[in-house]
């Protein structure tokens, strides 16, 4: 049994293939989007937890503001268009910053007015999260997509313009090496 | 993990490879390279290493070179294989995130978790205040009032209460316990943001992952501890990856580039024809949330934001991407501008004038040992040449990489490395700004010198050993400047009983003396006591101090004239930072010591090996009554970083 020969050391490197991966879906009602819409009110009840379970009150606390508002900003700061996939990356290092930049303005606020007590600030950001979380996204373009006519045009423009290397507005409209993603 | 793109390779042993043929064919898969087996091992042998070496650390045994005396071999032979790890795993057939990744986190373990492992207390006096400013914001619900010299954190408080919320939220009683953790999360966490810069400009990930891994290698200045610098470095990059990644691409016409590298800036696949190509403009939620990430940078810390409108400035020089950059930049100045006016209008009058000093006197970085009345320890002089020559080698070799390799110039890499620079010119920020700017200079140093040195091809094998040794080089610089003044910025858990007893017993309104700063939590309720620190004194108080100790003491407590009790505390830390930095000479402590013992107008009240804690005993003796001084103020501004 001949043994295939070495292959011989490429010139360049190869394309780093990255592999499938698929965030959950935040576009539809999903149960990832009510989820995230509940978080907030789920870390609002961990705080009445008694002083015997306060590692889980640190848990869904610190796991709430540290991914959830973020994360339901994402939504609209980057949507997801049809057929595309979420940049995980992306995604996953905006949702911390966002979240905390989020936490530090509602925290600021409170500061100022020197009104800060746990119901006060975690219930805004409870708020704000299931706000953000459910906010229609997308639905305008819809809308103009199940119209006929030219008014539909531009969006379907849009939706086929070559994106590669264009700096992208949708993250994962790209995946990271450059490649559309399918 | 990272990214979507369906592929048809499947992984073995966490690497990536094709598919393997089917059996019937007869062809058996190749047996993995010596090099791959190095990659895939070094990485767990590594860390065993590491975590066996830190069994016997003797840290009393630290001089003028801090960590670097105590650390065993085994410690050194473990970061020379995971560099050697890293070094075969970015030579590799195939790359995987996970391993470039989990090589990343254990260089991050290695470096920069060992002073959390082996201290047990939190590292760097800075920190312990910090840790007390939020407290204090926690105790007022707001901002503190009389914080003394610690007022500026009530105009930049973007830091201090989003920790706040989180200790309310988690109900965690202090941010002591996670502050200890903050300098390793810290880091890791920069991972995602230096990632998404890196890849608006490259989409060869082995030069990403280089220049992520160089990065680490040369942050040796110390920043990323629990601080609003931290924080604020962190919402730095994040922003620069969204605005980069805004920015509209450039092909240049008729020429790709180099195969090895694929800079995606000027990739071939980037735009049709040449030319600009890219998004018009923001998504206005994209671009709200942009001014928000500015809005917190200008409210959390001093320094940041200005580098950010530095930054913002130097990237709307290219015609092309003004629309992108000019309504993030106006956003960033008009914020600053109010805030300067408003909250932080205290702060800016009154340091106006030394401000405008600066500009005018560029000498004003001198480090604070040639502006000391002692003389820096003899290993700081070696430790000072080692880090100012690993700064100066990687500002060096990303010349090199801008003139060597033609693509770097058609990205933002140019711009982003000549950014900062300018800023040593108009601010001297405590003798530090030049030492900020290498910071704000890194990552984009970091990628041009991955450029330079993690080119692949022939000769193999000259390349490959010339990119390990840089590498090794890099590391054995950054110990040098990271580990070398731990003598004075660790703490034993006999100096935090000191502080812990001083507070316990010490009444409100009581005025807290000491020779240095570097003490464990010295600001505890710093809205309460006074604090005198005779090495921020008047140049007269200073030399009294060092020609009568006791005479000194009496003249600091005289020129605050404060109406209650009157505590002295004196630690191993303190004497420390007068041997390594020279501020004052390393004797001083001592003698200061032993002439306070032998006064009547002291008296001991808690003694360890490791620090002691006296208490005026005659509050109306004549020495410490006040008389006519100049003020002090002046020289209370040199509190250091914040």
């Amino acid at each position: 049994m001949n043994r295939p020969a070495p292959a011989r050391p490429a010139k360049a490197l190869p394309a780093l293939k990255l592999p499938a991966f698929k965030l959950p879906a935040l576009t539809r009602l999903s149960a990832a989007r009510l989820g995230l819409a509940a978080s907030g009110w789920l870390a609002l009840a961990a705080t009445t937890l008694p002083e015997a379970l306060m590692p889980l009150r640190v848990t869904v606390a610190a796991a709430f503001l540290l991914v959830c508002p973020g994360a339901a900003a994402l939504r609209l700061t980057h949507p997801v268009r049809p057929g595309r996939h979420r940049d995980t990356l992306e995604a996953v290092v905006l949702a911390v910053a966002f979240s905390i930049v989020i936490d530090t303005v509602v925290a600021e606020v409170f500061f100022f007015t020197r009104s800060i007590t746990t119901l006060r600030a975690v219930g805004a950001l409870a708020l704000l999260t299931t706000l953000l979380a459910l906010w229609p996204v997308g639905v305008r373009r819809k809308r103009a997509a199940s119209r006929p006519g030219p008014a539909d045009a531009p969006d379907r423009a849009a939706e086929t313009m070559p994106v590669a290397g264009a700096g992208s507005d949708g993250a994962g409209d790209r995946s990271p090496d450059g490649r559309n993603a399918p | 993990m990272i990214g979507m793109t369906k592929s048809t390779t499947t992984e073995v042993d966490g690497v990536r490879t094709d598919r393997m043929p089917p059996v019937e064919t007869g062809v058996r898969p190749a047996r993995p390279s010596v090099r791959t087996v190095v990659a895939r091992a070094a990485l767990p042998v590594a860390m065993v290493l590491w975590l066996l070496s830190l069994r016997r650390v003797h840290l009393e045994l630290m001089d003028d070179l801090g960590l670097i005396e105590v650390l065993p071999v085994l410690f050194w032979v473990a970061l020379g294989v995971l560099t050697l790890g890293f070094a075969c795993h970015l030579r590799g057939p195939r790359l995987s995130h996970a391993w470039s990744a989990a090589y990343v986190i254990g260089l991050i373990a290695i470096v920069h978790a060992t002073p959390s492992l082996l201290y047990p207390t939190v590292r760097y006096s800075w920190a312990w205040k910090h840790v007390e400013v939020v407290d204090a914001m926690l105790r007022h619900g707001g901002t503190v009032p009389r914080p003394g010299w610690l007022d500026i954190y009530n105009q930049w408080p973007g830091f201090f209460t989003v920790n706040g919320l989180l200790l309310r939220t988690t109900g965690l009683h202090s941010a002591m316990g996670y502050a200890h953790w903050a300098t390793p999360v810290a880091d890791v966490l920069l991972i995602g943001p230096l990632l998404l810069v890196y890849r608006t400009i490259s989409r060869d990930w082995r030069l990403i992952w280089g220049a992520v891994w160089i990065f680490f290698s040369c942050l040796w200045i110390g920043q990323d501890y629990f601080a609003p610098q931290t924080f604020g470095f962190l919402l730095f990059v994040t922003v620069l990856a969204l605005v980069l990644k805004q920015l509209p691409r450039v092909r240049p016409p008729g020429a790709h580039p180099a195969p090895q590298l694929v800079p995606a800036a000027v990739s071939p696949g980037g735009t049709d024809g040449g030319g600009t190509a890219g998004r018009e403009g923001w998504r206005p939620a994209l671009f709200l949330m942009v001014v928000l990430c500015e809005g917190v940078l200008i409210t959390s810390h001093q320094l940041t934001p200005l580098m950010l409108i530095a930054f913002l400035t130097a990237l709307s020089i290219p015609r092309r991407n003004r629309r992108v950059v000019l309504p993030v930049l106006a956003c960033a100045v008009v914020m600053q501008a109010v805030w300067f006016a408003t909250v932080a209008r205290p702060f800016i009058s009154a340091n106006l004038r030394n401000f405008i000093a600066a500009i005018t006197s560029p000498d004003s970085n001198a480090p604070t040992w040639l502006t000391g009345l002692g003389s820096p320890a003899p290993g700081q002089i070696l430790l000072a040449w080692v880090d100012r020559g690993l700064s100066a080698a990687v500002v060096l070799l990303a010349a090199i990489a801008l003139w060597r390799r033609p693509w770097t110039r058609r990205t933002p890499l140019p711009l982003l490395l000549l950014a900062p620079l300018p800023m040593p010119a108009l601010n001297s920020y405590g003798g530090e700004m030049i030492f900020r700017s290498y910071l704000f200079a890194l990552p984009a140093a970091a990628l041009l010198v991955a450029a330079l040195v993690l080119r692949t091809g022939p000769p193999v094998r000259v390349r490959a050993v010339a990119s390990f040794a840089l590498l090794l080089a890099f590391l054995g610089g950054l110990v040098f400047g990271y580990y070398g003044k731990e003598m004075m910025e660790s703490f034993t858990a006999r100096e935090a009983a000191a502080t812990e007893f001083l507070y316990r017993t010490a009444p409100a309104g009581s005025m807290i003396v000491s020779v240095t700063n570097n003490v464990p939590d010295i600001d505890k309720d710093y809205d309460r006591h006074t604090r005198v620190v005779i090495a921020w004194n008047l140049l007269a108080n200073r030399q009294l101090l060092l020609k009568n100790p006791l005479a000194g003491v009496e003249d600091a407590v005289s020129l605050a004239a404060p109406p209650g009790p009157v505590y002295l505390i004196l630690n191993r830390a303190q004497a420390a930072e007068c041997y390594i930095t020279g501020v004052l000479p390393a004797d001083t402590v001592d003698r200061l010591a032993t002439a306070v013992d032998s006064s009547r107008l002291f008296t001991p009240v808690f003694r360890n090996s490791d620090a002691v804690v006296y208490v005026l005993s005659d509050r109306n003796a004549p020495e410490i009554q006040p008389h006519p001084r100049p003020p002090q103020h002046a020289v209370q501004q040199q509190g250091g970083r914040p």
